[in-house]
């Protein structure tokens, strides 16, 4: 599975541009799925029959990344977010555009010195691109307009933990791919989607919901650790990394069917599976458009805690993303009763 | 004779924070069944109730009222057995300081609890004029840290408690009156319809989530299908340093961009016909009620909304003018009786 984890995390696929990824996961999945179909938003949907009701599992394919929207007379290349960025984090991130050239997220010491009183200066109007050119036009030769870029980051192995950019939503695609490649049966008809556009408002997921019409629906996510995970941690976060998959009881995009929330606590327990609860004041994931789908759907959540989000640096525990792993693979496995 | 100070009592004193909205849409159901045809809960836990018309070739006319009340859960447990909450719906904080809460227990105790503050003698000069923040506010139970991690989890549901207060004159103050007055002119508005002939056939629903993104009217409205809507929900009284309705004079009936004039114009020309005062609410934007998310299901509902005046929105104490409610039964029922088969006819744009 690290093998697998370190290709997906390494390849660099923004939210509009998953073709990358999508060919990658669909390479892994093939073998092992009745059928699958990639939906006119990019989606990959993949599908393993079962008899009972359907059961959507979702994970998100994109990540978040850049576009570079102007070049200047210095040869800087100037960018927008793809995602949610804090400008604050970005200087010095080394990024690698689409088409292969390399630069480092720069900014001026007049803003350096203005930051000290006013986090906001260093912002997408402050920050740019260089990549080393010397003139506007040698920049023009390396970079088009409208060129996504992601951070340059590569996987590491730090032991018992994984870091890298992208693990936000990568593991989760991981995550998927093991528990089509090991389940042996599903009671549900049973229905994957490595969604698109998850970063820039959950567009790719909302219309594969509506299309596959599903009546249960979970969405494998990252989430936030707080102050039991590092001592000066949010007190409102009670997330860490080691304790197991966390079962979202809401966050900004939704309330999660409580319902099916017991009944995943309980398969957890029966199955001696660690787990967490979470509670997020920020954020969202697909869950949120997926419950509101056509008449409404049965949904919920279940985030792997990371470090760091958002970050070229996520870090994920090797122990959340086995019992994820094993808590998925249990929910396809049984009947929902709720 | 409707008893409104024994149903609205009733209604705001059932806990049902967004999401977890089953007990009042079970009592509103046992209340209403005797008078509609048929009652259901759906998928995401509205209860939509149909009562039936007499037409021959009829349209479906969905009210809708909210049942959820804004609240909390618990975010997290802190040493010492101190919680730490998160707003389900939108509480300023600043209210909540010296607050008295129930956090319901694993096994469904409604457990007492108060959110802290600090006494006035010990607050540092330069912190005289901050103020409560999530980041800062404590809930406490009084109970020692083993009991809270027997009794609570994370995300164990958090509601106000708040006495219903008669007020002078027919005016009441409670909590959730924002939506459960409205709930209660639906509950009102049905009884009245046994009454009369009408044709269509009209879902009240009574939606869950709308305090966290009119989850529930959207996905109802989708399975409904309606042929023309009205949402209820509570609007700005004017208050100190606010100019809106007038407590007492009449529902709101909104106007702008998101409401279909030829709905509002009908309900308009019912309240002028009836002598009953329906002052304009303008609305320049879809804002947050859930005729924003009835209005876009499928291929469009011409919607419009009607708001009952309150003041202190979305704190424990709600307040509103009895006047205002009854108004609106009498241009609800009065609509209603105007919808027949040349109604649905002329909805469509020529």
């Amino acid at each position: 599975m690290q093998d697998i984890i370190k290709r997906l995390v390494e390849t660099s696929s923004p939210s509009g541009r998953e073709e990358n990824i999508q060919k990658i996961i669909l390479e892994y999945i093939k073998p092992y799925v009745d059928d699958y179909h990639i939906d006119s938003l990019g989606n990959l949907i993949a599908h393993k029959k079962g008899n009972g009701k359907k059961l959507l599992f979702d994970a998100h394919a994109d990540e978040i990344g850049f576009v570079a929207t102007y070049i200047d007379d210095n040869g800087f290349i100037h960018i927008e977010p793809l995602g949610g960025h804090l400008p604050v984090n970005l200087p010095h991130q080394r990024i690698r555009f689409e088409y292969g050239t390399k630069g480092t997220i720069g900014y001026e010491s007049e803003i350096l010195m203005k930051q000290a009183s006013d986090r906001k200066e260093v912002s997408f109007d402050t920050l740019f691109v260089d990549i080393g050119a010397r003139t506007r036009n040698e920049a023009l030769s390396k970079i088009r307009i409208g060129e996504t870029a992601t951070y340059d980051s590569s996987f590491v192995d730090m032991g018992n933990r994984y870091m890298s950019k992208a693990m936000d939503d990568r593991i989760a695609c991981a995550i998927l791919i093991n528990v089509i490649q090991t389940l042996k049966s599903n009671h549900h008809d049973l229905y994957f989607v490595f969604a698109t556009q998850e970063e820039v408002g959950l567009v790719g997921s909302k219309a594969a919901a509506y299309g596959i019409e599903p009546d249960y629906g979970i969405a494998l996510d990252v989430t936030a650790t707080g102050f039991r995970d590092t001592p000066k941690g949010a007190k409102r976060i009670p997330m860490k990394l080691g304790s197991g998959p966390a079962i979202k009881i809401q966050d900004r995009s939704m309330i999660a069917d409580h319902r099916l929330n017991q009944w995943i606590q309980n398969i957890a327990e029966e199955s001696h599976i660690p787990y967490q609860f979470e509670v997020l004041a920020f954020g969202g994931t697909n869950a949120g458009v997926i419950q509101t789908t056509k008449s409404g759907v049965i949904t919920t959540c279940i985030s792997i805690p990371t470090r760091y989000l958002h970050s070229a640096s996520e870090v994920v525990d090797v122990f959340d993303v086995r019992h994820t792993a094993q808590l998925m693979k249990t929910i396809a496995e049984k009947e929902i009763s709720i | 004779m409707f008893d409104w100070e024994r149903v609205l009592k009733t209604i705001t004193s059932l806990y049902g924070i967004s999401g977890e909205e089953l007990s009042v849409a079970n009592w509103i159901q046992k209340e209403i069944s005797p008078f509609v045809q048929k009652t259901y809960i759906n998928t995401l836990g509205s209860l939509v109730a149909i009562k039936e018309g007499v037409g021959k070739i009829k349209g479906k006319l969905m009210i809708s009222t909210h049942i959820d009340e804004i609240g909390f859960v618990v975010g997290a447990i802190l040493d010492g057995g101190f919680l730490k909450v998160e707003p389900r719906g939108g509480v300023d904080p600043k209210i909540l300081q010296a607050q008295e809460c129930l956090v319901r227990s694993i096994n469904g105790e409604m457990l007492p609890s108060v959110f802290s503050t600090v006494p006035p003698h010990l607050i540092k000069p330069e912190e005289r004029n901050k103020v409560a923040s999530y980041d800062t506010l404590i809930l406490d139970t009084g109970l020692s840290e083993e009991d809270v991690k027997k009794r609570i989890r994370i995300g164990s549901p958090i509601v106000f408690k708040a006495p219903f207060i008669s007020l002078l004159n027919n005016r009441f103050s409670s909590k959730t009156l924002d939506d459960r007055a409205c709930a209660t002119i639906s509950i009102a508005t049905i009884k009245e319809l046994t009454k009369i002939y009408h044709e269509w056939d009209i879902y009240f629903v009574f939606s869950t989530q709308e305090e966290v993104g009119l989850k529930g009217a959207g996905t109802s409205a989708w399975e409904i299908n309606p042929d023309v809507a009205i949402a209820m929900d509570v609007g700005f009284a004017s208050q100190e340093g606010y100019v809106g309705l007038s407590l007492g004079e009449g529902p709101g009936l909104a106007v702008g961009p998101n409401f279909t004039p030829k709905i509002v114009k009908d309900i308009r020309d019912v309240a002028k016909n009836e002598s009953i005062p329906l002052p304009i609410e303008p609305s320049a934007r879809p804002g947050g009620t859930d005729a924003g998310a009835i209005q876009v299901s499928r291929g469009g509902v011409p919607t419009a909304l009607i708001s009952i005046p309150i003041k202190y929105m979305h704190t424990p104490i709600e307040l509103l003018d009895l006047k205002d409610c009854k108004y609106t039964v009498r241009i609800l029922t009065e609509y209603i009786k105007n919808l027949d088969t040349e109604y649905l006819e002329g909805l469509k744009w020529s």
